[in-house]
């Protein structure tokens, strides 16, 4: 039987709602809107609402599943629990990874925006060093530190750069927006795969949810998170829908930051700088709280303590960004972060459920029987 | 005789001493008075140190009632004396440490032939000799409100707070730290509002201090910090009686040491320390804007000469055409790299403030006309810095200024200096790497096992009406929350929010 975690460690409920939206919001946030209207043009705004609809129903299903935990509460427990010491054990090595290669699709597609706008001639290690070494003092600080970091990475990029993004309306074209339902259903299911990796992010979930206080009633932050975030794509992609046309866009690899040159202050020219430099904030925390999750997976599997595996998980990740530093790299580890956090929240979560309660039902059939 | 014997000292007690071996000892100073006499058949012993007492006191009190009144009654004891002398509570004891304690605090002890092992102890100490009567709080000056400040006599800063909190809940709880000062430290808290929690934490923190003698109370602030690697104070410090009854009444608790003109007040938060006392004896409104200015020379001073590194060495897109002239023509001289520059500039700032701050006040004002002005325009004449970083600087130095508290500036003009160097290595980039720095720091740090960066994190949205902006009272009844305090509102919140209607 385990401890549960002291009161002092964990987060009240509604912290949930910075965690899961601070993780969601990363760098996707630049460059989604390429892919998408290439897919669906005009109609891409439906598939933001139609992907932030099913990441709701995929955050419930979380929710569900673990309630069902046992006392660990997490899915490292769960994996235990349910699917005994081995086969579950390789699961949740499988999670680790996940996690882990999280951090460095979001470590990496940073420190590529850093190059391309920046700094072309800085290296990798520099950036990917301080970041490690940052990410090392955070999660020193625990849980709460994180989250803490998850709550100045959703507010001070909310009060600074979303204000920017309006600027750009002053040469809208709204006819752009027009014909509206050019596409079908099919299509606009088929391209809300391109949003997965915008919304993953409360799988992170699996992994803190014991630091929760009184979890299951975090549930409704987790889904207003999922909503404040879909709010937020959704004012991206339709900013990017008039200002753009569909020619130009697909030009553009991170539209959004082309979005934030067009701000006039007297004072300060290219505001994309500045939009860069605080993107740091909203990175920083998806980093941290994936190596976090990660440490915990070992410490729950093999009883490691997190002071100890922490290094060396980081020296991994700082291996892996000067292993892949190649656009088409980093391309790729992003398309197998996507894919993998895909299967993990749409498919192996519903299975894992359905099967956790068709466990229950066995027992409880079978405890009624004599 | 190292500095550290008191270790040792402490871990083997001598073993107990007769009084005689005592006043042995003592006789080695020669401001160690003993006088012995013979009143109405009864040999006496007086011993005392001439340093400590107050003779008057001594003639008055002790010795005019002594020769007079125990020829009056032959058989009077040692304990009888409480009758005979008018001096609040006489103690009488044999434990030689107790004492020697006392004698060394400006008792005098009192002797009889038959009674050679015990002693009457009186207390007779020149206790404001030396010491100044009243302090202007000049520190924390403000404009409105009272000029009392604590001074360094422990007595009458424990009546400067009793005269203001007149309840009985206002606790003060004594000891003595310091193996060899043996100073008097009291911890004050008002019992009912204080979380217990708290109160123990903070005296099972100053029992088991080690120390040997406390100077100021800033020694005690250090030893009793959650976290001593950070460069930022965790409790607040304070010379002002206002801010100390205040913090008592929200449910904070103060440490008070003799000697030291400062209450140490925990826990506290990050935003305690830029509140000022004058915050509240302003309209809110104009409280406000005052604070909201501060915060802006708080980002300001921290800010500002980073981002000029960073523009000028990396960014110079940013800087729009118009602006672009008056740079290049300020800066077309300067041989060196802005990073040199700046820190050229910072250092000078940060020499003429230390040297201004350890010269006499004369000289002090002459050197700061000199330094500031006469070094500031040779350095532009001469073509080592343009005279937009000087004003970047100067700015920057005199936004650090506005905190009221004197620990929090010497920190905000410290941090400046990471900040300046992440800018020149990665820019923008950088500056943000050096705020995730401070963040994550300030996440980590607790004072008194508070969270230090209370009420943004943890979120307290009740307790945010007093941060950035200072709310009308009516709206501030509740005590900050966090704190857990036992009582919850400071005044009546349904009275002071009752609204009328027009013309009622």
């Amino acid at each position: 039987m385990k401890q549960p975690i002291p009161d002092r460690f964990l987060i009240s409920p509604f912290f949930v709602f910075f965690v899961v939206h601070a993780i969601q919001i990363g760098v996707g946030a630049l460059s989604f809107q390429r892919p998408l209207m290439k897919a669906v043009g005009q109609d891409a705004w439906m598939v933001v609402l139609l992907a932030g609809l099913a990441a709701h129903l995929f955050i419930w299903l979380m929710y569900r599943l673990l309630s069902r935990a046992p006392f660990g509460g997490d899915i490292v427990s769960l994996h235990q629990h349910y699917l005994g010491r081995w086969f579950g054990g390789l699961l949740s090595v499988g999670v680790m990874c996940y996690y882990l290669l999280a951090a460095l699709t979001v470590l990496q597609s940073y420190i590529e925006i850093i190059k391309v706008w920046v700094f072309p001639l800085m290296g990798t290690w520099q950036f990917s060093l301080i970041f490690l070494a940052l990410t090392y003092y955070a999660v020193l600080g625990g849980f709460r530190v994180v989250a803490g970091l998850c709550v100045w990475g959703v507010v001070i990029p909310l009060a600074t750069i979303f204000p920017m993004l309006f600027f750009p309306l002053e040469y809208a074209q709204y006819r752009n927006l027009l014909p509206v339902f050019d596409h079908s259903f099919g299509q606009l299911v088929s391209a809300s795969k391109e949003m997965t990796l915008q919304y993953l992010g409360f799988e992170m979930l699996l992994m803190y949810y014991p630091f929760v206080k009184n979890a299951p009633s975090s549930q409704k932050w987790a889904h207003a998170a999922n909503g404040f975030t879909t709010f937020i794509y959704l004012v991206i992609i339709l900013i990017s829908i008039v200002f753009y046309n569909q020619e130009q866009i697909q030009h553009l690899t991170w539209p959004t930051l082309t979005l934030a040159k067009i701000p006039e202050v007297p004072f300060i020219e290219r505001m994309e700088y500045i939009v860069i430099s605080i993107y740091v904030l909203v990175v920083f925390p998806i980093i941290t709280l994936s190596v976090w999750a990660a440490t915990r997976v070992v410490k729950q599997l093999f009883a490691v303590q997190q002071r100890r595996s922490l290094p060396v998980l980081l020296v991994i990740l700082f291996i892996g960004t000067l292993l892949l530093q190649e656009k088409a790299d980093i391309e790729r580890i992003g398309q197998w972060t996507a894919k993998l956090g895909l299967y993990l929240v749409a498919v192996y979560v519903p299975l894992l459920c359905i099967s956790v309660w068709v466990v229950e039902k066995v027992k409880k059939t079978l405890q009624q029987k004599p | 005789m190292g500095l550290f014997t008191f270790w040792k000292n402490k871990k083997k007690r001598p073993p107990k001493r007769p009084v005689s071996q005592l006043w042995e000892q003592l006789r080695q100073s020669s401001d160690f008075v003993e006088v012995s006499f013979r009143v109405g058949g009864k040999e006496l012993s007086i011993y005392y140190f001439d340093s400590l007492v107050d003779p008057q006191l001594l003639q008055e009190r002790i010795l005019c009632h002594l020769q007079n009144d125990i020829p009056k009654h032959p058989d009077v004891r040692l304990e009888d004396l409480q009758q005979i002398v008018p001096i609040q509570r006489i103690e009488v004891s044999e434990d030689t440490a107790l004492i020697e304690e006392k004698v060394l605090k400006g008792f005098v002890a009192v002797t009889f032939r038959e009674q050679p092992n015990k002693a009457a102890l009186m207390s007779a100490p020149a206790d404001n000799l030396g010491l100044r009567e009243n302090n202007d709080s000049e520190n924390e000056f403000s404009v409105v409100g009272p000029k009392v400040g604590f001074i360094e006599n422990i007595g009458v800063n424990l009546h400067l707070l009793r005269r203001q909190i007149a309840i009985p809940n206002l606790v003060f709880r004594e000891m003595a730290i310091g193996s060899v000062s043996k100073t008097k430290v009291v911890v004050a808290y008002i019992d009912g509002v204080a979380n217990p929690e708290v109160v123990q934490t903070v005296t099972q923190r100053l029992e088991t201090i080690h120390f040997d003698v406390v100077f100021d109370n800033a020694i005690l602030d250090q030893l009793l910090a959650d976290n001593s690697r950070t460069p930022f104070p965790l409790f607040i410090s304070t010379e002002r009686i206002d801010r100390a009854v205040y913090a008592l009444i929200s449910g904070q608790v103060a440490v008070l040491c003799d000697g030291s003109p400062y209450a140490v007040i925990g826990p506290a938060a990050l935003f305690d320390f830029f509140t000022s006392p004058e915050d509240y004896y302003l309209p809110w409104v104009l409280g406000s804007f005052f604070r909201l200015i501060r915060f802006f020379g708080v980002a300001f001073s921290v800010l500002a000469s980073p981002v000029y590194v960073a523009v000028l060495t990396y960014h110079y897109e940013m800087i729009p055409e118009d602006l672009l002239g008056p740079i290049i023509y300020s800066r077309s001289n300067v041989p060196f790299p802005p990073v040199l520059e700046v820190l050229f500039l910072e250092i000078t700032i940060e020499l003429l403030r230390e040297a201004g701050a350890r010269l006499p006040t004369k000289v002090a004002q002459t050197l700061g006309i000199v330094g500031g002005i006469v070094i500031g325009q040779a350095t532009v004449d001469a073509g080592l810095t343009s005279t937009i970083l000087l004003i970047v600087v100067a700015l920057a130095a005199l936004a650090s200024f506005t905190t009221p508290i004197f620990k929090m500036s010497n920190t905000i003009r410290f941090i400046r200096f990471p900040f300046i160097l992440f800018a020149a290595g990665w820019g923008g980039v950088g500056i943000a790497f050096a705020v995730c720095w401070l963040l994550i720091h300030l996440g980590r740090l607790q004072s008194f096992g508070y969270p230090y960066l209370v009420p943004f994190y943890p979120l307290r949205f009740p307790h945010l009406n007093d941060t950035f902006i200072r709310s009308p009272y009516s709206q501030a009844a509740e005590r900050p929350q966090f704190l857990r305090p036992r009582s919850r509102f400071r005044f009546d919140p349904k009275e002071a929010k009752q609204k009328r209607d027009i013309d009622e």
